[in-house]
């Protein structure tokens, strides 16, 4: 089936449950509500005309202030088709939830367990999501969200890096930062955004006073200043790219040459 | 455990100790034998799992009833990194987590990226890429090829296999500048064209291959306690190998060719013919003839590369900085020990904003115990072993 009729099927069964649906590089992506979630699952396995006996892989994703999205990819390998179910946890940031669907696929078992594992995404019904599969068992804080820090880059640019973009891309790029570490309540998840890593660096550089480490505090002074620095050029730089997105709007796409050649994003199938 | 009890109708007097009666237990009296479930570690380090897997096991006298593999010793978070590095790092990093497949998995990557950037590859980087994909699948079941025998206690194909994987890997590093992990993919092409003699080098080394892997197959297809130990052991079902995502060889073994090379080719895979071998039980021995069967089907695929590798470029022209567009792509690959895939969303920029490794050992691990579920704690290695696995694959 086209990824079209996959998704007119989906359109057909559950109405209006069917929040979204695209074609991505020629694959279905179904985003359903997390009520019909495993009903929309176990019509991809059993009815004949999707029958996607495969259970392929789970994944989560971070939207920022959304919460965050489960996506389950299943694939016929009768009819050669693939189907993305997506379904975005219920209860935000705070307690993302979502039924289980090891009901349907045996397989389901340990993808949600790595999904809750890297993302914190509850879901009710499984047979037993802890201990942590893939970290260790006294872990805290869930990695794979945004506002998880990559402590080593923030302590040390990557030696490949160019100077001035070091800071760039390691805090929590795409917002919702705040809310994440009060879940988490992890002390590694805290120094996610530049307001929160200021006010820790404050916080030691007190420590460093009290207990007469002069060199401590420059130190921790000079990596403060330069996440004010970082911070000044993500802004000159998110400024920078509006300008330049609102240009070649302005152009339409004949400047293809250098880079983001073929920007045709979601749209552009096969 | 009362099969193992000594029946009374055993008369003509039992010896202690005789042939065959080593496990009768004499009772007297009414009622059985007080049995225990017993909890057995099997690891973390233990030969047969390829790596620092841990199982624990239950087990009632000699059978298994549960099994619990423990994983995440050897996670490296491998997605988190993606997203701190460009493309062509990433590229490195994917290298490592299945290390005895590492070309194919960076082409994985490659695709991806090129796939959304809509790049268009030269003709002679896709063969060669091909090529190099064949070969190391080969390296990679030779090395399973080994090992299995090994772990049923054959000490021998373990040196005559690393024999060809010395030469393939001789061939690879002459190509590539890595003996394991390559790193000769780039975005939208090559590192580099292949030196000179490698083509001749390689038509002389398949049929040394191909002749080998037959001294395997009479070694230890052929051997009687080879079978002995393989034949009906951990048989899978393909309705539950579905069910939990398992590819690669313990998919095929189970009469299942679902195999992305044909069925959704990538690189040059709709220009050749791709023999996917299948079997029909599913058991240790089928994996493992699979596992056999593939390895000249890939010197197949070789010998047809090597006959259609074109003159040209061997890389397409990229932009310096290499930006996929936003959205989002699901690739697959098969890769050796069964179906690879990335599926990356890119929000513009130059790192992904989410990589998800989708590996073939994670899902094939998890089958495991549904594989040791009542069988022989005997048997634990020959089923372990024959699932063909890396843990760094399952942990990444």
């Amino acid at each position: 089936m086209s990824p079209d009729d996959i998704a007119d099927l989906f359109v057909d069964r559950f109405g209006a449950q069917v929040i979204d649906h695209h074609d991505v590089y020629g694959k279905a992506t179904i985003t359903v509500a997390p009520e019909v979630l495993v009903d929309a699952a176990r019509v991809c396995k059993e009815s004949p005309e999707l029958a996607c006996t495969f259970f392929d892989f789970m994944t989560g994703v971070d939207l920022g202030d959304e919460g965050f999205a489960v996506l389950t990819h299943l694939y016929s390998p009768e009819h050669r088709h693939h189907v993305h179910l997506r379904a975005v946890a219920r209860g935000g940031r705070e307690d993302p939830r979502l039924p289980t669907l090891t009901g349907v696929y045996r397989g389901a078992n340990w993808q949600e367990r790595e999904v809750w594992d890297m993302f914190g995404v509850v879901f009710e019904g499984h047979p037993g999501l802890a201990p942590r599969i893939l970290t260790v068992e006294n872990f805290e804080g869930w990695p794979l969200r945004k506002d998880f820090a990559l402590t080593s880059r923030l302590a040390k640019p990557w030696p490949g890096e160019p100077q001035k973009s070091s800071e760039s891309k390691t805090g929590g790029s795409k917002g919702g930062d705040g809310t994440g570490a009060a879940a988490t309540g992890g002390a590694a998840a805290s120094s996610g955004a530049a307001p929160a890593g200021d006010q820790q660096q404050g916080e030691r550089a007190d420590d460093a006073q009290g207990a007469e480490h002069g060199a401590e505090q420059a130190e921790s002074d000079r990596v403060a200043k330069a996440k004010a620095k970082a911070a000044e050029m993500r802004r000159k730089k998110q400024a920078e790219r509006e300008a330049q997105q609102a240009q070649q709007d302005g152009q339409g796409q004949q400047d293809q040459q250098d880079d983001a050649p073929g920007d045709q994003g979601e749209e552009g199938s096969s | 455990m009362s099969e193992t009890l000594a029946s009374e109708t055993s008369a003509g007097g039992v010896l202690p100790g005789a042939p065959g009666e080593a496990l009768q237990v004499e009772v007297r009296g009414e009622g059985e034998l007080q049995t225990q479930d017993m909890n057995l570690n099997v690891g973390p380090q233990h030969p047969a799992t390829h790596g620092v897997l841990r199982v624990v096991i239950d087990v009632d006298g000699e059978r298994i009833v549960g099994a619990q593999p423990v994983v995440g010793y050897m996670h490296r978070a491998f997605e988190k990194l993606a997203e701190h590095r460009d493309y062509r790092q990433i590229i490195a990093l994917v290298n490592r987590h299945d290390w005895l497949s590492a070309f194919c998995n960076e082409v994985g990557v490659a695709l991806a990226v090129e796939r959304m950037m809509e790049l268009e590859v030269p003709e002679r980087a896709q063969w060669i890429r091909t090529m190099m994909c064949e070969w190391n699948r080969i390296m990679n079941h030779l090395m399973f090829v080994s090992s299995f025998g090994l772990e049923l206690g054959a000490i021998t194909p373990m040196f005559y296999a690393f024999r060809e994987r010395e030469d393939i890997q001789h061939l690879m590093e002459s190509a590539t500048g890595g003996r394991l992990h390559f790193t000769y993919t780039r975005v939208g092409g090559l590192k580099d064209d292949l030196p000179l003699g490698f083509l001749k080098a390689s038509e002389e080394l398949v049929p040394v291959v191909r002749r080998r892997n037959q001294e395997y197959r009479d070694l230890l297809l052929g051997n009687e306690i080879f079978r002995a130990r393989t034949k009906g052991i951990g048989a899978l079902e393909p309705e539950v190998a579905l069910d939990y995502g398992v590819s690669g060889p313990s998919l095929h073994a189970t009469g299942v060719a679902e195999d992305s090379r044909v069925t959704e080719p990538y690189l040059k895979y709709d220009e050749v013919d791709v023999a996917v071998p299948v079997a029909r039980n599913g058991d240790s021995y089928d994996r493992f003839q699979v596992l056999l069967d593939r390895i000249d089907a890939s010197c197949d695929i070789i010998e047809q590369c090597l006959a259609n590798l074109p003159p040209g470029p061997i890389s397409a022209k990229v932009p310096k900085q290499i930006k996929a567009p936003e959205g989002a792509i699901y690739v697959r690959t098969e890769n050796p020990l069964g179906q690879g895939g990335y599926y990356l969303i890119s929000d513009g920029g130059k790192q992904p904003y989410r990589m998800r490794m989708r590996t073939p050992s994670f899902n094939n691990v998890q089958m495991i115990p549904h594989l040791l579920q009542g069988e022989l704690l005997s048997d634990m290695v020959a089923i372990m072993g024959s699932v063909y696995f890396v843990v760094g694959d399952v942990d990444r």
